[in-house]
C-alpha cells in the first residue's frame, strides 16, 4: 500500500467532509433527513485483461459514505450506504493506446458498518469515443476500506481493478 | 422469512406452531370474525400496531425461533431443482371488439340490479345490488368517455387457480423455450410442485402465466374486470380479501379508473375501467395532433397522430389489486399483471425506420407490439406450506414479508432460451416487500433504457442495476450476441434481506454466486440458454437519445408540499370502513404522522398547476418505495442535492425509493383528469398498515364537487359520505 497516497486521500477526504457538511446543512429542512454523506478519494489501479486488448486503469474513485442508524424497535445494526463514482478513473489500451472510461457512476451498495470491509463492484467501461454504446466491456473493482465506527467515514482505503472471473 | 434448512427440529416445530397460531388470527381477521380493533382491545396488538411479544406470535421474539425474525420453516421443494423448467412468457389478454361486451359499457356505473348471494357479508336472502361495483353517478362517470370512447374490450376476471387451456404468449414455441402453448398450463410453480388450490392462489382469469395487456396510444381500452372470487370471504386459503380494486399503475386516466383503494367491488360484480391511453398535456400541448412523435402505431406500419406531449410517452405499466388494507395479500396471491403501451416512439417493431421509431428490440412481423425479443419479467418471492400451498404472514406489519423462493413469471427459478441478438426485458418487481439488485452472472454489461413506465432521456450502460424497489420497473437490453451457442448466463440477485424493512446488505457478485448467503433468494434466479443464431439479422437499436424529459421550467411552481413517511403514527378518525390502524403513517406539511384513512384528503393540487413535493423517510431502519398515482414526476434532488440523482433516475418516474433516512424532491404537473388518487409506500405491508394517503385534483371548473364524497361500497350498492380533510390542503 502506498502510504503517501493513503495520507493524501484521507486529507482530501477531510476537506470533502467539511464541504459536504456545509452543502448538507444549507439544504431545506425537509430535505435534510439523511446523515451527512462523507466522501473519500480512493486510489485505484489495475489491469483488465480482455479482448482485443488489455486496459490499464488508474485514477481515484470517489466513494461517498453515509451512516445509517436504526433507532426503531427493530434495532438493525449500523450500516453505511456507499456510493461509488469512477468518473475519475480511466484506462489506456495496451495495443492501441486508446483512452477508456469507466461507467456505472452512482452505483450504491448497502453494507453493515464494520471497521474493515471489502467491497467489490462490477463496472462497465468503453473506449471514450464509444461511451454509452453496446460495445462496453466490464471490470471488477475491489475496495479495501476502513471505517470510523462512530461516523461511518472511510478512514483509509485502496482499490484494485481486474477482469471479471466468476464461476458460471 | 425463513429458517435455515439445517435448523433444529425443535426450532422448526416452534416455528410451525407460531405459523399456525398466526394463521388462525390472520384467518379470523380476513373472515371478519375479529377486527384489528379487537386485537388491540385484547392486547394482541400494541397501540403502535405491533404484535405483542408473546411466544408463538411475534416475529421479533427472536429467542423463540431464530435470528431470522419470524422463523418460518423453509418452503419444501418436493425435490425439484432450479433451472429445470422453462420460463413462460406472459399470457396475452385478448383484445376484443367493444361490441362483444354484454352489457355494453356505460359512462356512469351500470346500476342494473341483480339478486345477491347471501354468502356475501351483510346480505340477506332476497337482497339485490348493482351489477357494476363502480360508484354510481356523475362523479365516478368515465371522464372523456364521449370524446375518447373506448375502442377495444378486454374482459378479465379474478378467480381461484385453475388450469389454463387458452394460453396465448403471442410468440411461437421456439421463442418461448419450447413451451407448447396448446397444452394445459397447470397452476403450479414448477411441474414437480403441487398445483395451487383455488383458494390459495387468485390470479387474473384464474390462470398462469401472469397476464399481459397490450395497448397503444389513442386506442382506448375498456377493461371489464369481473370478480369471480368466492362469495364467502372465509374461502380464502387463510389470507386474501375477496373484494377488489384494480390499479393500472401508473395510468394517466381519470380517477374512476385508477383503482382507488376505497372503490372496491364484490364477488358477482364487475367494474368497467376505461383506459383512454392518452399523452399527458393533451388539452394544452400539440392539441391539433400535428407532431408525429406524439403518435400511435397504426396497423399499416405508420403513425396515427394524437394530441399531447410526446415527452410524456409511457411504455411499461402493470396492474394489480389495491384493496384497502389487503393489497399485499391479494397481490401476493397472484392478482397482478403487466401492461405494455406502444407509441410512435416505442413501436414494438424494430424494423420500421421512419425517423420517429426508436427501433428497440422487439420483432418485425407485426406493425406494432412484437414480443419476439421484448420479454416481460415479473420477479416475486413466494413461500408455501408443507402442502405446497401459498403461505403468507400479515404479522410482519413493522417490517414487511420476505419469502424464501424466488420466482420469475410465477414459476420457480426457470431457464429461458435466447438467440444470439439483443433482447429487451421489462423487469417488474412484483414482490410485496423485497428489493432486488440484478447483475448478469459474468458481470457483462447491460443497457438500462427505462425506469418505471418511461424510457430514459438516454440509455445507461450498467453491469448491475440499482436497487429495484417494490413496483419499480427497469427495462434493460441485453445483447446475447457476445455469447456462443450452448453457453449459459444467468440473472443474479445481489440483495440480501434479513427482514422486510429493507435489504440488509448488497453482496458482491462473487459472494452472491457462492451460495453462502443466509437469504435463499440471493444468487441466480433466471438462466439464459443461448440456443441459436437469429434467423434474420438483428436490426434493433438502442439510440443515444430516447425521450427527453418534458421541460417544466417555464411553468410556475404553484405549491410545495412535504410528506414524511415514518412509524409511530396516530389515527385521528374512527370510521369503521375508511380508517385503519397500523404502525406506519404519513405526515403532511409538518403535521403529525397519521394512519391511513381513505376518507381523509391530505392534499388537493389545483388542476393545471405544477408542484414540488418532497418525500422524507424519517428512519434509518427501513426504506420506503413511495408511489404517487396518476402523474409522472421528475426527481429534482436526493437528500437536497441534484448531484445525488443517478443517471437512471433522470427520466420520469412513479415510484421513488427514499433510502434509509433519505429524501427525494420531485416535481409534477396535475392535468387532464381529476378525482381522488393515492400516495403510499409500495412495500405493500407498510401500505396496508397504514402508510397511505388520499389526495385529489381539486378543480372548481370541473364537474366534480369539492371536496369529493368518499365512496363506501356495500354489496347492495355504493354509499357516499362526506370526507374529512387536513387543514390547508
Amino acid at each position: 500500500m502506498n502510504i503517501r497516497q493513503s495520507v493524501t486521500s484521507v486529507m482530501v477526504s477531510l476537506v470533502v467532509v467539511v464541504l459536504s457538511a456545509l452543502v448538507w446543512w444549507a439544504g431545506p429542512p425537509a430535505a435534510r433527513a439523511a446523515n451527512v454523506p462523507i466522501t473519500a478519494l480512493i486510489p485505484v489501479s489495475g489491469i483488465v485483461s480482455v479482448q482485443p486488448e488489455s486496459v490499464a486503469f488508474s485514477g481515484q474513485a470517489k466513494v461517498s459514505s453515509e451512516l445509517v442508524l436504526d433507532t426503531s424497535r427493530l434495532n438493525h445494526p449500523p450500516a453505511v450506504i456507499l456510493t461509488i463514482d469512477l468518473s475519475n478513473v480511466s484506462g489506456t489500451g495496451s495495443l492501441s493506446g486508446a483512452k477508456y472510461v469507466a461507467g456505472g457512476n452512482g452505483t450504491s451498495v448497502f453494507r453493515h458498518l464494520v471497521s474493515a470491509d471489502t467491497v467489490e463492484i462490477t463496472f462497465p467501461f468503453f473506449r471514450s469515443t464509444t461511451a454509452g454504446s453496446s460495445a462496453a466491456q466490464s471490470g471488477v473493482a475491489s475496495f479495501a476500506l476502513s471505517f470510523d465506527l462512530n461516523t461511518g467515514a472511510i478512514t483509509s482505503g485502496t482499490a484494485t481493478i481486474a477482469a471479471p472471473n466468476f464461476p458460471n | 422469512m425463513f429458517l435455515d434448512r439445517k435448523a433444529s427440529k425443535l426450532r422448526i416445530r416452534e416455528a410451525e406452531n407460531a405459523r399456525r397460531n398466526r394463521q388462525e388470527i390472520i384467518k379470523a381477521l380476513s373472515d371478519g370474525q375479529v377486527t384489528r380493533r379487537d386485537l388491540f382491545k385484547w392486547g394482541l396488538f400494541t397501540v403502535g400496531g405491533l404484535l405483542v411479544a408473546k411466544h408463538g406470535l411475534n416475529p421479533f421474539v427472536r429467542s423463540a425461533y431464530a435470528s431470522v425474525p419470524t422463523g418460518f420453516p423453509r418452503s419444501p421443494l418436493f425435490g425439484v431443482q432450479a433451472f429445470t423448467q422453462p420460463m413462460p412468457r406472459f399470457d396475452v389478454l385478448p383484445r376484443n371488439p367493444l361490441a362483444s361486451l354484454n352489457p355494453a359499457p356505460t359512462k356512469e356505473a351500470n346500476t342494473t340490479q341483480q339478486l345477491l348471494n347471501p354468502a356475501l357479508e351483510g346480505v340477506a336472502p332476497g337482497d339485490t345490488g348493482p351489477i357494476e361495483g363502480r360508484p354510481p353517478g356523475p362523479i365516478w362517470a368515465h371522464q372523456k368517455f364521449d370524446t375518447m370512447p373506448p375502442k377495444i374490450a378486454v374482459p378479465v376476471s379474478t378467480e381461484g387457480a385453475k388450469v389454463n387451456t387458452v394460453y396465448n404468449p403471442q410468440v411461437p414455441s421456439s421463442l418461448n423455450s419450447g413451451i407448447n402453448a396448446g397444452a394445459p398450463f397447470r397452476p403450479a410453480f414448477h411441474p414437480g410442485l403441487p398445483d395451487q388450490g383455488p383458494n390459495a392462489m387468485w390470479t387474473f382469469n384464474g390462470t398462469l402465466p401472469p397476464k399481459l395487456l397490450i395497448g397503444r396510444y389513442g386506442e382506448g381500452i375498456l377493461f371489464r374486470h369481473s370478480n369471480k372470487l368466492p362469495f364467502d370471504r372465509t374461502q380464502n386459503g387463510g389470507f386474501g380479501m375477496h373484494t377488489l380494486s384494480t390499479h393500472e399503475h401508473n395510468g394517466h386516466h381519470g380517477a374512476e379508473n385508477d383503482g382507488f383503494t376505497g372503490a372496491f367491488f364484490y364477488p358477482g360484480q364487475f367494474y368497467d375501467y376505461h383506459y383512454p391511453i392518452v399523452l399527458a398535456g393533451l388539452n394544452t400541448i400539440n392539441t391539433t395532433a400535428t407532431d408525429p412523435r406524439a403518435g400511435s402505431p397504426n396497423d399499416a406500419g405508420g403513425i396515427t397522430k394524437v394530441p399531447g406531449d410526446w415527452h410524456e410517452t409511457m411504455s411499461t405499466h402493470w396492474f394489480h389489486d389495491h384493496m384497502f388494507s389487503f393489497t399485499a395479500q391479494n397481490v401476493y396471491k397472484g392478482d397482478a399483471g403487466m401492461f405494455n403501451l406502444y407509441s410512435a416512439l416505442d413501436r414494438g417493431n424494430e424494423a420500421i425506420n421512419d425517423g420517429v421509431n426508436l427501433r428497440l428490440p422487439s420483432g418485425t412481423a407485426k406493425s406494432f407490439g412484437n414480443l419476439d425479443y421484448d420479454v416481460n419479467l415479473m420477479l416475486a418471492d413466494k413461500a408455501w406450506d408443507a402442502n405446497g400451498q401459498l403461505h403468507f404472514d400479515i404479522f410482519d406489519t413493522e417490517s414487511g414479508f420476505v419469502a424464501d423462493v424466488m420466482t420469475v413469471n410465477l414459476v420457480y427459478r426457470p431457464f429461458f432460451e435466447v438467440e444470439r441478438r439483443k433482447y429487451r426485458f421489462r423487469i417488474l418487481n412484483g414482490a410485496v416487500s423485497r428489493f432486488f439488485k440484478i447483475s448478469l452472472s459474468d458481470a457483462s454489461p447491460m443497457i438500462q433504457i427505462a425506469n418505471d413506465g418511461n424510457l430514459l432521456p438516454s440509455p445507461v450502460v450498467i453491469t448491475q442495476t440499482d436497487q429495484l424497489g417494490i413496483a419499480e420497473r427497469y427495462d434493460i437490453v441485453i445483447d446475447f450476441s457476445r455469447y456462443s451457442i450452448g453457453q449459459t448466463v444467468s440473472m443474479v440477485n445481489l440483495l440480501q434481506h434479513e427482514d422486510g424493512t429493507l435489504p440488509s446488505s448488497t453482496l458482491s457478485l462473487s459472494s452472491a454466486l457462492s451460495g453462502s448467503s443466509t437469504d435463499p433468494c440471493v444468487g441466480k434466479f433466471l438462466e439464459f440458454r443461448i440456443v441459436r443464431n437469429p434467423a434474420t439479422p438483428d436490426v434493433s437499436q438502442v439510440p443515444a437519445v430516447m425521450i427527453p424529459n418534458p421541460d417544466l421550467s417555464a411553468i410556475p411552481v404553484a405549491r410545495t408540499r412535504t410528506f414524511v413517511f415514518g412509524d409511530g403514527a396516530t389515527q385521528n378518525t374512527n370510521d369503521p370502513v375508511t380508517s385503519f390502524r397500523g404502525p406506519w403513517g404519513i405526515g403532511t406539511n409538518g403535521g403529525e404522522l397519521l394512519d391511513a384513512d381513505f376518507g381523509r384528503i391530505s392534499a388537493a393540487p389545483r388542476a393545471g398547476t405544477r408542484e414540488i413535493w418532497t418525500l422524507v423517510n424519517d428512519g434509518g431502519g427501513w426504506d420506503h418505495p413511495v408511489h404517487i398515482h396518476f402523474e409522472e414526476g421528475q426527481i429534482l434532488s436526493r437528500n437536497g442535492s441534484a448531484s445525488n440523482v443517478p443517471a437512471w433516475e433522470k427520466g420520469r418516474k412513479d415510484v421513488y425509493r427514499l433510502r434509509p433516512d433519505g429524501s427525494v424532491t420531485l416535481t409534477m404537473q396535475f392535468r387532464d383528469f381529476g378525482g381522488m388518487f393515492m400516495e403510499h409506500c409500495h412495500n405493500t405491508l407498510h401500505e396496508d398498515n397504514a402508510m397511505l394517503l388520499r389526495w385529489e385534483i381539486d378543480d372548481g371548473g370541473s364537474p366534480f364537487l369539492r371536496p369529493l364524497p368518499t365512496p363506501i361500497p356495500t354489496p347492495q350498492g355504493v354509499k357516499f359520505q362526506a370526507p374529512t380533510q387536513l387543514p390547508n390542503i
